[in-house]
């Protein structure tokens, strides 16, 4: 199709204007961690020479190396152990019948609708009372809750959507149900898999209330965390703050950069769906 | 979502809040042991060679540089002193602080030794919920209350039962010593050809001088919230007094539905519409502020003797600004709002309290006080021989301090009197400031939370 | 975005009312018991770290408790507290500001882009400007935050844009102002729902049969016509789920505004989630900080729910 000539000049400009919007905030960012620490101001600027010494001394002084490996520990358990038992349950309520089914899963249900606002205080003062605030498990038990409250609808669709036919057929070869789960099914629906990885990898990585309220040593700060108590302790130093703040973003830049494919669909689920 | 399910759903829903609810079953709160009293230490080691290994969790919220670097000294030196103890000391913002610590202090590992600050909404918040250690003992044994006069213990002190400030058990030890007051640059005034304000009435007289020269009169800057409350009390102070202030602020007599505050809040408002102060001071950082005023960039700046460090640091050298304490009228008996840091406490929960008290004693020694000075920092007890150079800096803090504790006329926090104060005064003093509240609605809300708090009942 | 759009999601991925009883029903009818080892896991989790705690918080909400010492029954007191008490209800009003800049805003913008690019169909890079005009959704809001705190500084790239274009008198501390400071936060959520809203549109486009807009064309349709007569009504579900994400979003807003502002300055940015936290923790409010939490969830799923019910129902 053909557009008019003015028209196409407004249109350019009108995408041109907000990719720039889009994209200055991030690419400012990370110049402004490029900048040595005493040319950095607010307002991003193309830095003169390039300085790596910003992200170095983030991760280091500014101890984020440890606070990375705080979030790694996190979210790989977490998306772990989520996706098997997600995988598991979904199965389950897809392809078997059992008493209470439908109640357990509306059960599940509740716990991916409500949000965690609603119950992170008494979540808190239970942690407290078995001592779990302050660790790892504080973080990881209550994420792992809330993405297989989500993994289980989310894989129960797909797998009720495989034809009975493959499972008959995986049957007939003599397959038990848990290898007909994840030698047949998973492989089918591997790329459902792969986009509630990349979900519940992403919330567990960018959560912040959770961690603000359970965690409060040093040891077991996740990196967004960390990026908070950062700021309010270094509101000036732009160019340190911007390089921790890059550092913190970087690994889902980066799967975003390679599976974004899987993040889209994933989030727009709803519109994707025939 | 259809009606059948949304059916199921409240259904679901209602089965799990009655479950939860049963399984509850009890008053929340009622599961927690909680009496301060027993609490007290038993028997008590001093010599920490004997402890074993062992690391001493320290949290603190000493972020100026002057102050982190004299504690980063001083901790180097007990780890030297005793090698069995290594140090891991955690820094944060003071709101960051606030925040986290009361979280912390209930689990049932928590920091050794912390700093708490004083007042309603958390030492004495944390003695009533038993969650700090009665110092009492340890304060005898090491001679802590031969090292530290009354009146500032005092400010570390609470009741048991946490409904009064300023006695009972010794909960905390403060190292440093704080005033809130007027910072001046010597440049700038002389540029101006102003001389330094002795009162109140002759820096509000001042101010449009300064500005006519287009010069900015004060720096000042609260996204950080606490300087609020100081610039509140530099206000204040000069009109009520200390006595007066005192007894507002411990809940003995007075209102902050009087005229003093109208007025303190008048002057406030003013300062900001006039232009007087940073424009945008409600996003601006305290720490900004000081630095631009540093770089002479401001006549005065109102706030902390913490900021010492930064101005100096900032260009104003040793001798480039100067320090005071003004009453309302020249000679009128000096009255700031102030009085000790952060109380050095022990966690009732921590496992290591000897040698945590070990702790607090070293760096509340003589030789932690000299740290304190050799670091621009104010010790709550300055040593003998701290004698500055006449003009500097240090010196106008250490004489202004001295004349205070003799003239008993420091005054404590005002956001001490009620547990939400600290946030009412804040969020009122930028609402005032920030011209979307008028002085009437201003002195109705800081009244509605002081008197809507008995007083710790 | 942190865990916000999982609820949301649920709405609109296959789930219960479509394919998956369909596909039970042919289901053989024998009864399975190790169907309960395949669940009893992720059960065990839910049970303990969701819905424990959700009932916990009810009960909760009926007392005035500080969090350490013994709490009094109140009652419905909280509630009555929540809806009458002034310091209370603005954050409400504050996070209804904030549907406008997250949800009303980056839909309009989102959909005159999509039509935009809808039109210029063989736009060279369409695809590049969709996938990162939709990356501020996967970065941390703590992140989001850090970069607009310093856009927004004093010395800081709006102020000196401002400034460039000879608008010195317009600039400010715009996170510090009272009139600025609540829309400055709510732009920041403009522009991270851009690319949501954009993305789900550009795909509900692509499935408008292109005869539909040849013929509009034919007509002499120009791109307002255009996009009230072919693209909108073709969009009616893309829209909804974009509502109630965006929706979603704005609602819980915390990340963002404990980063940026601290609720202030004043109380003019005090949103719900940050009055659960900070009565909680800071106040020591603990009863009136989980009863906040409570209705707050209540209108997240009052809203979603009537999001649903305007919607189209064929497409769902």
């Amino acid at each position: 199709m053909r557009l008019s000539r003015p028209e196409a000049i407004v249109n350019y400009a009108v995408l041109g204007l907000f990719a720039l919007i889009s994209l200055i905030p991030i690419v400012g960012v990370v110049l402004t961690a490029l900048t040595p620490a005493d040319q950095a101001t607010a307002s991003f600027a193309i830095p003169r020479s390039l300085d790596f010494g910003n992200f170095v001394q983030a991760w280091n002084q500014g101890r984020f190396s440890q606070y990375m490996l705080s979030s790694v520990i996190v979210t790989v358990t977490t998306v772990v152990v989520a996706a098997v038992f997600s995988i598991l349950a979904g199965f389950a309520f897809a392809r078997m019948r059992f008493a209470g089914r439908n109640v357990l899963f509306y059960l599940m249900l509740i716990g991916m609708f409500i949000p965690l606002e609603a119950y992170i205080i008494p979540l808190y003062f239970e942690m407290r009372d078995v001592g779990l605030t302050d660790t790892y498990a504080a973080l990881i038990l209550p994420q792992i809750a809330q993405s297989v409250a989500f993994g289980i609808f989310w894989m129960r669709g797909f797998f009720a959507a495989i034809p009975s036919s493959l499972i008959e057929a995986a049957r007939l070869d003599g397959a038990g149900d848990m290898r007909t789960l994840w030698q047949v099914l998973v492989p089918v629906v591997r790329p459902a898999v792969i986009t509630m990885v990349m979900l519940t990898f992403m919330w567990t990585w960018n959560d912040f209330l959770l961690s603000l309220v359970m965690i409060t040593s040093e040891s077991f700060r996740t990196a967004p965390l960390a990026l908070s108590f950062f700021q309010s302790q270094f509101v000036t130093q732009y160019a340190l703050l911007s390089a921790a703040a890059t550092i913190v973003a970087l690994p889902l830049i980066i799967l975003y950069a390679i599976l974004q494919r899987y993040f889209i669909r994933g989030m727009l689920a709803g519109a994707i769906k025939e | 979502m259809h009606t059948k399910h949304t059916m199921k759903w409240s259904a679901a829903l209602a089965a799990v809040a009655a479950t939860a609810m049963l399984l509850a079953g009890c008053t929340p709160g009622s599961g927690q042991s909680s009496s301060g009293s027993t609490d007290k230490p038993t028997k008590i080691t001093t010599d920490v060679a004997s402890l074993g290994k062992l690391t001493l969790t320290v949290w603190d919220q000493e972020t100026t540089p002057g102050i982190s670097t004299s504690l980063d000294d001083l901790n180097k030196q007990f780890e030297a002193k005793y090698p069995n103890v290594h140090i891991d000391r955690v820094v944060r913002s003071g709101s960051d602080l606030r925040t986290t610590l009361k979280l912390a202090l209930s689990s049932s590992t928590p920091p050794d030794v912390i700093q708490a600050n004083q007042g309603f909404a958390d030492m004495a918040a944390y003695v009533k919920a038993g969650l700090l250690t009665d110092l009492g003992p340890y304060a005898s044994r090491y001679g802590w209350t031969k090292r530290f006069p009354s009146s500032q213990r005092a400010l570390d002190s609470v009741t048991p039962d946490g409904s009064k400030l300023g006695s009972g058990n010794l909960y905390g030890l403060s190292i440093t010593g704080e005033m809130v007051g007027t910072f001046y640059n010597k440049k700038v005034l002389d540029s101006v050809g102003l001389p330094v304000p002795k009162s109140m009435e002759e820096l509000e007289a001042d101010l449009p001088k300064i500005k006519a020269k287009g010069i900015l009169p004060i720096a000042f800057g609260d996204q950080d919230k606490s300087p609020a409350v100081h610039l509140l009390g530099i206000a204040l102070m000069p009109q009520l007094g200390q006595k007066a202030a005192s007894q507002l602020i411990f809940h003995q007599a007075g209102t902050f539905d009087s005229p003093s505050v109208h007025t303190a809040a008048d002057l406030l408002a003013g300062w900001a519409t006039k232009g007087y102060v940073t424009p945008g001071f409600n996003g601006v950082n305290s720490n900004t502020a000081a630095t631009a005023f540093g770089q002479g960039k401001a006549a005065f700046f109102l706030g902390g003797v913490w900021n010492q460090d930064a101005i100096q640091k900032a260009g104003a050298g040793d001798s480039g600004a100067g320090f005071t304490v003004l009453p309302q009228k020249a000679g009128d008996p000096l009255v700031a709002m102030g009085g000790v840091g952060m109380g050095w406490a022990i966690p009732a929960r921590s496992k290591k309290k000897d040698a945590a008290a070990a702790y607090i004693d070293f760096i509340s020694s003589a030789k932690g006080m000299t740290t304190l000075e050799k670091n621009n920092q104010l010790p709550a007890v300055p040593s003998a021989d701290a004698k500055a150079e006449e003009g500097t800096l240090t010196n106008d803090i250490l004489s202004t301090w001295s004349r205070l504790t003799k003239d008993n006329g420091l005054v404590a926090y005002m956001d001490w009197s009620t547990p939400t104060f600290y946030d009412t005064i804040v969020s009122n003093v930028q609402s005032l400031m920030g011209g979307t509240e008028n002085t009437a609605a201003f002195t109705k809300a800081l009244q509605a939370d002081y008197s809507g708090f008995g007083g710790g009942n | 975005m942190t865990d916000q759009a999982r609820a949301a999601q649920a709405h609109t991925s296959p789930g219960p009312d479509g394919d998956g009883v369909a596909a039970t029903r042919r289901r053989p009818r024998r009864r399975d018991h190790r169907a309960y080892l395949y669940v009893a896991p992720a059960f065990v989790f839910v049970a303990a770290f969701v819905l424990y705690p959700v009932g916990q918080a009810i009960w909760i909400s009926f007392f005035r408790w500080d969090g350490i010492s013994l709490a009094t029954w109140v009652g419905i007191g909280n509630y009555v507290a929540a809806v009458t008490d002034p310091a209370l209800t603005q954050s409400f009003a504050h996070v209804a500001v904030l549907v406008f800049f997250y949800a009303v805003l980056p839909i309009v913008i989102a959909l005159v882009l999509a039509a935009l690019l809808q039109r210029a169909a063989r736009l060279r890079g369409a695809g590049i400007l969709q996938t990162l005009i939709f990356l501020p959704q996967v970065i941390a809001a703590v992140v989001i935050g850090v970069i607009w705190v310093s856009i927004y500084a004093p010395d800081g790239l709006l102020n000196t844009v401002l400034r460039i274009f000879g608008l010195g008198v317009a600039t400010r501390t715009w996170l510090g102002d009272f009139s600025t400071a609540l829309p400055a936060v709510g732009l920041i959520g403009t522009w991270v729902e851009i690319g949501l809203c954009l993305v789900l549109f550009l795909t509900g486009i692509s499935q408008i049969p292109r005869e539909l807009f040849e013929a509009a064309r034919v007509d002499g349709a120009g791109f307002w016509r255009e996009l009230f007569s072919v693209t909108l009504p073709a969009l009616r579900a893309p829209l909804s789920v974009a509502l109630t994400l965006t929706v979603v979003a704005a609602l819980k807003t915390f990340d963002v505004v404990f980063v940026t502002t601290g609720g202030g300055p004043g109380t003019s940015t005090t949103v719900p989630a940050f009055q659960v936290y900070n009565l909680a923790f800071n106040q020591g409010r603990v009863g009136m900080a989980t009863t906040i939490g409570i209705i707050l969830t209540v209108l997240v799923l009052l809203i979603t729910m009537l999001i649903r019910r305007i919607a189209p129902k064929d497409d769902l």
